[in-house]
């Protein structure tokens, strides 16, 4: 009956990730390829992203499914609140949930594990008014303005990581990037006698990447962990004619978990990122692009796996450079975050929930986000 | 509680919530340029002094006897270009027997008319203009499509008088009888028992009444209230009849200068352009406003405060004069369409975003428009245009496009 009650859950949870939402994820989300997505668990959202390459469910580091005990489903939705003032523009009550993170692992033997995932690479759905007053034929013409882009650029992971030994894993993973996003521009005239104007689009995303990655269990409660990742150009195509390529980032990322006590673990991952290589990619748009450090910490006290308590408490924080703005001045994002968790049905099912204050500023933007995430992991 | 029921109530919980921020609220205002899209739209208002490749002036369209009226001017100030206007209905022939009763098939023979009965539709008038009155004429009743103003014009004499019928000045659209007596005709009886009139508008001040026609169904009557012999005695029959020809005549209007586009009048004209445009607007650009612009050469003729709408309509296959029309619904007449006015001067702007449209959907569609009046060939209204022989006064395409948005700039 437990089993089938996570399993229920899950299955409804998944039906929910296909849908299209239109979610516009940040205002940095129209420059770009988008804004960047992260791959991560709610355990490690809720460790500010310290824990991304020591944990299993969280699609970094293709080293750590080795952690993976049981075959493991697991998927997160989050649902954020926004708001942002920009040039004397502000607006609030912004709403959208996302489903950013889907996977599927377990051990394939004793030495070797797999995961398989769906995450989001970049998120470019935004939904834009704009007014104006234009001098039209010798009158003075209202006009409005809306830019819909609804969809994003997915990243399709398989991951296979080998303990080469008690403390050593490795681990490879292959990258497939796809997605398309819905396009529509329109303009409406407060003068009737002027048609509106709309132009639909499709456009589609594609290319590959890979990564290897390794966990090092350095000493009795130090994890040492890093990954790089490479990937190709990213090919666009509008209605099935190729406008453009953007270079991809290279991806290297390392930290640190320290577990001085089994109740207790700390956690510090720091990760950079060429995303200046699409700059000239970009230029055109009026985008600058920026190399980019992020480096997330967190803390994490009692968990089921400790045996110490069921419930754990999870507090994180990050910082992170974004990587496009419509200026020379780089963008940056602090990340607080709380969370925790608890294991039933024998510990087959977890749910892990987090919440974040996402402040953004930059570029003259002053962003705040409230974000609400829940995972929902699967141990049959 | 029991742990299974926990299990399902902890994981239907964590559903719930997870699919409860599904409601959306992402529309946002953008803070342009730098917090935009790329995808801008860029608006391009150009006037297209060569869209006008070729133009005719076709004559004959409709005409008087063919009208969905009849209009009577009365301008004798001549500030409208047309002076007077007559009209002129010739009506079936009456039988020489009537049915003695109306419930049997039994005639007998007509041996004497009382009286004769004409009614008159008015389906148009001129606004403000009070004392009306029609003046009706008996004309020859062979009368025929050979009538001119000037042929015409001995049979508009006093001699020829029947009656005067005031307008009263409440009536804007309705029919109007009189009476006339058995003398109207002399020679009714030798023309064949036929009759034709000729109707003169009379009025203190320029002004303009419009009469309707057979080609619409709404023309005049002429009643005969007639004695039969029933073979028992002389019974009072009567009996109706409406116009087998009716038409109107006017002075002809002065001709224009040879590289003048006349649309309109009587009989009607019309004028056909050929566009040219570039396919860089046709073929990927979306037309948000296009304006046919036309410079009026004088002013507009017609008949005092008379308007008609000049319409713009693709042809479905460029033969030239005969060019098929391509039909516009009614109530897309004023969107098609704008309205001048007699004695207006100012430059005439007809929206035609539709028809470039329409070609856009179908590049392989003649480019070639024709301009004509509404109503056509029933008003003197005549608008005379410049051409592209005149520099100065050609037909222009004002549009107003938005280029295919990039959306990957």
């Amino acid at each position: 009956m437990m089993r089938s009650a996570s399993i229920v859950s899950l299955l409804l949870v998944a039906l929910a990730v296909p849908t299209q939402l239109r979610s516009q994820v940040s205002v940095y989300a129209v420059h770009g390829i988008g804004f960047p997505g992260r791959p991560l668990s709610a355990r490690s959202l809720a460790l500010g992203g310290g824990s991304a390459l020591f944990d299993p469910a969280s699609a970094i580091n293709p080293a750590a499914p080795i952690g993976f005990r049981r075959p493991t489903a697991m998927a997160i939705s989050g649902t954020e609140l926004r708001s942002y003032e920009v040039a004397g523009v502000a607006a609030d009550g912004l709403r959208s949930t996302r489903f950013p993170l889907a996977l599927v692992g377990g051990r394939l033997s004793r030495r070797m594990a797999f995961a398989i995932s769906m995450a989001t690479y970049a998120e470019r759905t935004f939904d834009i008014t704009a007014s104006d007053t234009m001098i039209l034929r010798g009158t003075a013409v209202g006009v409005e303005d809306r830019i819909m882009s609804d969809g994003g650029i997915a990243d399709i992971r398989g991951a296979l990581a080998w303990a080469a030994s008690d403390r050593l894993s490795v681990g490879v993973s292959v990258h497939l990037l796809s997605g398309s996003t819905k396009l529509e521009v329109r303009r409406t005239f407060e003068d009737s006698s002027f048609r509106s104007f709309r132009q639909d689009g499709r456009s589609s995303f594609s290319g590959v990447g890979a990564a290897v990655g390794f966990l090092w269990n350095a000493l009795p409660g130090m994890d040492i962990g890093g990954a790089v990742r490479i990937d190709g150009d990213l090919e666009v195509t509008l209605d099935s004619v190729q406008v453009g390529e953007f270079d991809l980032p290279a991806t290297i990322t390392g930290g640190i978990q320290l577990a001085p006590f089994p109740a207790l673990r700390l956690t510090v991952t720091g990760q950079w990122r060429s995303w200046s290589d699409a700059a000239a990619d970009v230029v055109a748009a009026g985008t600058t692009a920026f190399n980019t450090w992020e480096i997330g910490t967190g803390l994490e006290l009692g968990g089921a796996a400790t045996g110490t308590s069921r419930i754990p408490l999870r507090l994180g924080f990050r910082y992170a450079q974004l990587p496009f703005a419509p200026d020379a001045r780089r963008p940056r994002e602090l990340d607080f975050s709380f969370g925790t968790g608890v294991a039933f049905a024998n510990s087959r099912g977890l749910l892990d929930v987090v919440v974040q204050r996402v402040l953004r500023d930059g570029t003259g933007v002053r962003e705040r986000v409230w974000q609400i995430s829940v995972g929902m992991t699967v141990r049959p | 509680m029991t742990r299974a029921s926990r299990a399902w109530a902890v994981s239907l919980g964590a559903t719930a919530l997870a699919l409860a921020g599904c409601r959306e609220a992402t529309t946002a205002p953008g803070a342009c340029p730098d917090f935009c899209p790329p995808a801008s739209v860029q608006l391009v208002d150009t006037v297209l002094g060569q869209g006008i490749v070729g133009d005719s002036t076709f004559i004959g369209f409709v005409n008087g006897s063919e009208a969905a009226g009849m209009q009577l001017v009365n301008d004798t100030g001549a500030t409208s270009g047309v002076t007077q206007s007559r009209s002129v209905i010739r009506f079936i022939a009456f039988p020489d027997r009537l049915p003695v009763a109306a419930t049997d098939t039994v005639t007998g023979a007509v041996v004497g008319i009382d009286s004769f009965a004409v009614t008159l539709p008015v389906v148009l008038r001129s606004q403000g203009v009070a004392g009306l009155e029609l003046a009706l004429h008996r004309l020859p009743a062979d009368i025929d499509t050979t009538a001119s103003f000037a042929s015409l014009e001995p049979f508009f004499a006093d001699s020829t008088l029947l009656m005067v019928l005031p307008i009263p000045d409440s009536l804007t659209a309705d029919t109007i009888s009189t009476v006339l007596p058995d003398s109207a005709f002399p020679t009714f009886d030798s023309d064949g028992r036929r009759a034709s009139i000729g109707v003169v508008l009379r009025s203190p001040e320029p002004a303009f009444l419009t009469l309707g026609a057979i080609e619409v169904g709404n023309a005049a009557i002429l009643t005969r209230f007639a004695r039969v012999d029933s073979g028992a005695g002389e019974v009072e029959v009567s009996d109706a009849r409406q116009p087998d020809f009716d038409t109107f005549v006017a002075a002809p209007l002065p001709l224009p200068a040879a590289d003048v586009l006349r649309v309109g009048g009587v009989p009607a004209a019309r004028a056909v352009l050929r566009l040219d445009i570039p396919s860089s607007i046709l073929d990927s650009a979306k037309i948000v406003r296009a304006t046919l612009v036309l410079v009026l050469t004088e002013a507009v003729l017609g008949a005092p405060t008379d308007s008609a709408r000049i319409l713009v309509q693709r042809v479905s296959a460029d033969v030239g004069a005969k060019s098929p029309l391509v039909t516009v619904r009614a109530d897309s007449i004023p969107f098609r369409s704008t309205l001048v006015t007699a004695g207006a001067t100012d430059t005439v702007r007809i929206d035609i975003t539709d028809l470039l449209t329409d070609f856009q959907l179908d590049p392989e569609r003649p480019r070639v428009v024709v301009l004509r009046a509404v109503p056509e060939g029933a008003s003197f209204v005549e608008a005379r245009f410049g051409s592209t022989a005149n520099a100065a006064t050609r037909p222009v395409l004002h549009i107003t496009f938005v280029p295919p948005v990039d959306f990957f700039r």
